[in-house]
């Protein structure tokens, strides 16, 4: 057995996990933006909030299919990464810093 | 039977003439069903806008029998039984869906 | 995208399959429940009169839990026959609950069970897992997977449309399995994304806990929970203080008659009084919400000693979308066809994810000649034990219902917990026999497993139906001559269980000899 029949399915299963963890994170930034947003465009609070909740299993169903189909891991997280860089950053930007 | 429970029966049937419609459209299935007489693109497009016909007929038909939500979510449930009685029926009695789109000419039985 | 159809499918099948069985039974959950706590075999329709909240409930509430800092009062309805009441005690956080009879008021003799509602409802949700929520994480990343394999499913078989009702059940074992698993998967797909999306979305405050926190900034500047406040304001869950002062609870029936003005007669179906003897107590009214698919959070607030309406909450658009999408996955609304199909719909899912599971397997024993045999024991070893194993372990808790003695106290434990032990002691144990199978015939083993443990379901399903006769003497033919649904439902399926089971066991025993000559091509 060669070392590269351990680091290559360990590799992988650290991609697998570490990405999906990333996506969510992801998509809790953008569920805590998208109530900023929504509440900024009228809405109530409790429906701004309500809202982004609803639309937040998709953001990450959608992060997860974008991130796994990348041709190049490295390229999934980058994307993965900078969104959720993105999606952190504005509310505290435009709110801020508590 | 209640009223409801009669629609939702009609809309049963109608999703699975819609599907067994559908089904008869695809070349391998038309073939398994009527012994290797073969398709032709314009029963296909006659087998699949009746087909869609039969599917909006069983959806008024569970509008009919429910109020919209139940209906709607009542309608999407009788589609996947119907798809589910199509399949079956395709597996072990092909034959039980000829007469529901005769291959209608000599000429066309006699090919192969 | 085939990758990662089978890396997820592999990892989390099991765990998928296993919140696919408990939430198909807890379509039925309290149906299960009368099976599963006879004295609860009662009728109710709404024709019945109510008990009298004033001046029957009220004494029973004094006599039980005069003290209590909470009563909640749950009025009979048609799939729970009895009049339910809850007490919170001063000392610790737990309630206890009793029953009654909705007519006669008499205390039915404690059902000494979790039931279906207590036990297989939150191991779907939760798995019985409440420390840190990682029961419900676990099934969250489970509701996630399946939704990636829905779609990524539907992308690998894009040829789907050609071969939309293929379904050669007479092939080659491993071909039909697949084919079983593309139709189901195909037939039912709007069903399990609706359940799996709303599923998710339902439990949004464990998986997005934080969601609130930037919108409700001023709230928490101010020193608020901004979770607190959203729920305040999205849900109407509020906490009113105590005064510590005495106070008279006023009469509860003009309450209800004020709010069935607004909501209908008939319709208010639980009370909860909070600190019903203090000067700042309050009454919230709940109503029923049969005839929609939107689950109903409206409420009404009454002052206690007043008895003056202090508050009225009405769910906005916004909100009552997402009580629209967990009403979906509720179905507690009524429509006895729609029920039906949910059922017939989530075992539909089990046979998507066990028949995935065991093509994986046949596919995998192609390429194990290079891989050596651990991955593919360790997978049949799982198939078997996580599909067989979590159905014996179910038929384990209600045989275990039926035959233990109705005491309060068995081995030191109380009954309830008991049982629940008898559900994981037989898993394991078909576990453990799925190992020696396996480990017993690398190659074969994991077949004579399967047939197995589909007889010892097909046993245990019938001596459940027997138990239920010989404890209760509510067999099939009285039941079903009474018209007593729920438990003749639970009785009929069992026995189609058993049929079943005993038809896979008869299907796997053919299959054996022709396991060495399988062919199998992925799509």
């Amino acid at each position: 057995m060669h070392l590269r029949d351990v680091i290559q399915p360990a590799a992988t299963a650290t991609h697998v996990v570490g990405l999906c963890a990333l996506a969510y994170f992801a998509s809790a930034q953008l569920v805590g933006l998208s109530g900023l947003l929504a509440w900024w465009a009228g809405m109530s609070q409790g429906d701004a909030v309500m809202l982004a909740l609803m639309l937040g299993f998709i953001y990450l169903l959608v992060l997860l299919l974008w991130g796994f189909s990348c041709e190049r891991r490295r390229n999934a997280w980058l994307l993965l990464g900078g969104l959720s860089l993105l999606a952190w950053g504005t509310p505290l930007l435009l709110q801020g810093h508590p | 039977m209640s009223d409801a429970a009669l629609y939702s029966l009609l809309a049963l049937l109608l999703a699975v003439l819609g599907f067994a419609w559908l089904a008869l459209a695809l070349p391998n299935h038309w073939r398994q069903v009527h012994q290797g007489v073969q398709q032709t693109a314009s029963r296909q497009v006659a087998l699949r806008s009746g087909a869609s016909l039969m599917l909006g007929l069983s959806l008024v038909c569970s509008l009919a029998g429910d109020s919209p939500a139940m209906a709607i979510l009542l309608w999407l449930m009788l589609l996947g039984v119907a798809t589910l009685l199509v399949a079956l029926t395709l597996s072990w009695r092909a034959q039980w869906l000829a007469p529901l789109w005769p291959a209608r000419s000599q000429a066309e039985r006699s090919a192969d | 995208m085939g990758e990662l159809h089978t890396w997820a499918g592999v990892v989390l099948g099991v765990l998928l399959f296993a919140v696919f069985w408990t939430g198909s039974l807890s379509v039925f959950d309290k149906e299960i429940d009368r099976w599963m706590m006879p004295s609860t075999r009662l009728h109710w329709d709404d024709s019945m009169q109510r008990p009298s909240l004033d001046r029957d409930i009220r004494l029973l509430l004094e006599q039980r839990a005069a003290n209590a800092p909470v009563w909640t009062i749950i009025l009979p309805l048609e799939r729970t026959p009895f009049l339910t009441l809850t007490y919170g005690s001063e000392e610790s956080r737990k309630s206890s609950r009793d029953l009654f009879n909705p007519i006669t008021l008499e205390p039915l003799a404690k059902p000494l069970t979790l039931g279906a509602s207590g036990f297989i409802y939150p191991f779907h949700h939760n798995l019985t897992l409440r420390y840190k929520n990682i029961g419900a994480w676990l099934v969250g990343i489970a509701g996630m997977a399946m939704l990636c394999l829905l779609v990524s499913g539907v992308v690998i078989h894009r040829k789907l449309f050609s071969e939309f009702f293929t379904l050669r059940l007479h092939r080659a074992f491993g071909r039909s399995t697949l084919d079983v698993h593309n139709v189901a998967g195909v037939a039912l797909l709007p069903f399990h994304l609706l359940i799996t999306l709303s599923g998710l979305i339902v439990a949004f405050a464990i998986y997005y806990p934080d969601a609130p926190q930037h919108t409700y900034r001023e709230q928490v500047q101010s020193g608020v929970s901004a979770e607190r406040a959203f729920l305040g304001e999205a849900l109407g869950r509020i906490r009113l203080r105590a005064a510590k002062q005495p106070g008279e609870l006023a009469p509860l029936e003009p309450m209800v008659t004020k709010a069935e003005q607004y909501w209908g007669p008939g319709s208010v179906y639980l009370l909860r009084v909070n600190n019903p003897k203090d000067a700042n107590g309050n009454v919230l009214l709940r109503r029923t919400s049969h005839s929609s698919v939107t689950k109903d959070i409206d409420n009404f607030r009454f002052a206690s000693v007043s008895g003056e309406v202090i508050g009225r909450f009405q769910a906005s658009a916004t909100v009552n979308t997402w009580n629209f999408i967990a009403g979906l996955h509720y179905i507690q609304f009524r429509h006895d066809a729609l029920r039906w199909l949910y059922f017939l719909g989530g075992l539909g899912g089990c046979v998507v994810i066990a028949t995935g599971l065991f093509f994986w397997t046949q596919a995998r024993r192609k390429k194990q000649q290079r891989h050596g045999h651990l991955g593919v024991s360790l997978l049949d070893t799982l198939s078997v034990a996580g599909v067989c194993g979590v159905i014996l372990a179910t038929l384990a808790f209600l045989l275990a219902n039926r035959w233990l003695p109705m005491q309060e106290q068995l081995f030191g434990l109380g009954r309830a917990r008991v049982e629940i032990l008898s559900f994981y002691a037989l898993w394991l144990v078909a576990s453990a026999h799925a190992v020696w199978r396996v480990m017993q015939d690398p190659r074969l083993g994991y077949l004579h497993a399967w047939r197995e443990q589909c007889t010892a379901i097909a046993l245990l399903a019938v001596l459940a139906v027997l138990a239920n006769w010989l404890t209760t003497g509510d067999h099939l033919l009285a039941t079903l001559r009474s018209g007593n649904g729920p438990v003749a439902g639970t009785d009929l399926c069992l026995l189609a269980a058993a049929a079943l089971a005993l038809l896979a066991a008869h299907k796997l025993r053919r299959r054996v000899p022709q396991e060495e000559t399988l062919e199998v091509a992925h799509v």
